[in-house]
């Protein structure tokens, strides 16, 4: 006859290990036994029915020192001869399982002494959290340029927005990790295998939402949004067809890239973003002024200054002939950057009225 | 907080070291200090085993010998010494209190 198992998800890291040993009772209490802990991204623990008393359990710290397999199987007959036998084992913690029919002593009768091993033991996935955060803002870095920036960090893709739901939580579980070595006992009620398992199941999430963005490569126009691109013939000018990639794709925004080839000058540089809220369009708006404009020439970052063109923003820069323009109306933001003569004042009336940004014009 | 030398013993501490001053193997110790104490003193496993551990690097401990597959302690004289030791401070203490305590008792 097949045993009925059931599973679990199974969260709780060293710092919550009180919390685990209640949740196992209680899963005790109701008539399940745990038989082991599948370990992995999702952590589950298996249980099976009983008829016994509900046992008792005792979550212990895996200590580094127990890695030495002859020393954890001294340790392992030593808590069998006191009444724990080992039941499962997950990250760094060892789940003991009392005798039946025994009511023995707790495996750790020394606060100070357990504090101090877990301390040593929280300090690895401590760094390994911090290290995976560090990745993580590198990623994103990598895709959104030299300047670390909001918007390109989390606006862009959905990867980056799920990331901003999951920074807290991960600050927060270092923060805590941290804090709870030196005052377990306040931080024991806490549901933090709740955001470990929230944060287990969002960065590879992150990941995967991420890399669409990254195999991007530059087509025609076509194959982009049918935004109002200009042409050379908006600029009075001749050039060959313009080309583009889409440079971010999220629920709250997408970003487009046009670069317009013009017969004997610079080419015009143009990306679009079209956000679902006016706010996000600020966030990007204030990203790209913050960039400044450089030209290739001229190594220095030239500030944007604002200028009034009847839109909610306008931002001007000069870095001799080459001119960048920040152009924000809504949710619509429109960042041009070519030559000065192509964008000067009096054109810019009619390149305003060709990207469909009239604003109080 | 965490104890780094050992000039003051716990309570547990200094049962772990008494139980060795006779050849004991772990469950052993657990049992002899909860006999000599009434069951007063419960010292866990957990706490037993990284107790061995650290008196054993201090040199308080030696392993004296293996018997299905039970490791077997003794006191060594630096552990006797530190015993010793904790024990006059102890009683030095008990004095005190006692000095003390039985002045304010009315006579």
């Amino acid at each position: 006859m097949k045993i009925r198992e059931r599973r679990a998800y199974f969260g709780f890291g060293v710092r919550d290990r009180a919390e685990a040993q209640r949740w196992l009772e209680d899963q005790g209490q109701r008539g399940w036994v745990l038989t082991r802990i599948r370990t992995g991204f999702f952590p589950t623990a298996c249980f099976v029915p009983m008829e016994d008393t509900p046992p008792r359990y005792c979550v212990d710290v895996a200590h580094w020192s127990l890695r030495d397999p002859e020393r954890q199987r001294d340790y392992d007959r030593l808590a069998a001869d006191a009444g724990w036998s080992l039941a499962a084992q997950t990250g760094g913690m060892k789940i003991y399982r009392a005798h039946p029919s025994q009511d023995p002593v707790p495996l750790q009768t020394d606060p100070a002494l357990e504090r101090e091993r877990y301390r040593r033991e929280a300090l690895l996935p401590g760094i390994l959290t911090g290290i995976l955060f560090l990745l993580l803002l590198l990623l994103f870095w990598a895709a959104g340029g030299r300047r670390l920036c909001f918007y390109r960090l989390f606006l862009q893709s959905n990867g980056g927005l799920l990331c901003l739901a999951a920074l807290p939580l991960l600050v927060l579980g270092m923060l805590l990790a941290l804090r709870a070595s030196r005052r377990d006992r306040r931080y024991r009620r806490l549901p933090l295998h709740l955001a470990n398992a929230f944060c287990a199941l969002v960065l590879p999430l992150c990941l995967l939402l991420s890399l669409p963005l990254h195999l991007q490569i530059a087509g025609p126009l076509e194959d982009l949004p049918p935004w109002p691109y200009l042409a050379a013939e908006d600029l009075d000018r001749s050039g060959s067809a313009p080309y583009g990639m889409v440079l971010g794709d999220s629920l709250l925004l997408k970003g487009v890239y046009v670069r317009t080839p013009l017969d004997g000058e610079r080419s015009l540089q143009q990306t679009h973003w079209h956000c679902q809220t006016g706010w996000a369009a600020a966030l990007v708006a204030r990203g790209l002024r913050g960039d400044g404009l450089s030209a290739e020439a001229d190594a220095a970052v030239r500030p944007y200054r604002p200028i009034d063109l009847g839109l909610e923003e306008a931002y001007i820069a000069d870095s001799g002939d080459y001119r960048g323009l920040i152009l924000r109306q809504g949710s619509v933001v429109v960042l041009l950057k070519g030559p000065a003569g192509a964008l000067s004042g009096a054109a810019l009336p009619h390149l305003l009225e060709c990207l469909d940004l009239k604003g109080g014009l | 907080m965490a104890r780094k030398k050992l000039d003051t013993l716990t309570e547990q501490m200094y049962y772990v070291l008494l139980s060795l001053t006779k050849e004991r193997h772990g469950y052993g110790i657990m049992q002899y200090v909860s006999e000599l104490t009434g069951g007063r003193v419960a010292i866990g496993a957990g706490t037993l085993y990284a107790l061995l551990a650290r008196f054993e690097k201090e040199g308080l401990i030696q392993l004296a010998a293996e018997e299905e597959n039970r490791k077997r302690y003794r006191l060594t004289a630096e552990g006797r010494k530190v015993l010793e030791e904790e024990f006059d401070r102890l009683r030095r203490q008990v004095a005190d209190g006692e000095r003390v305590l039985r002045e304010e008792e009315p006579s």
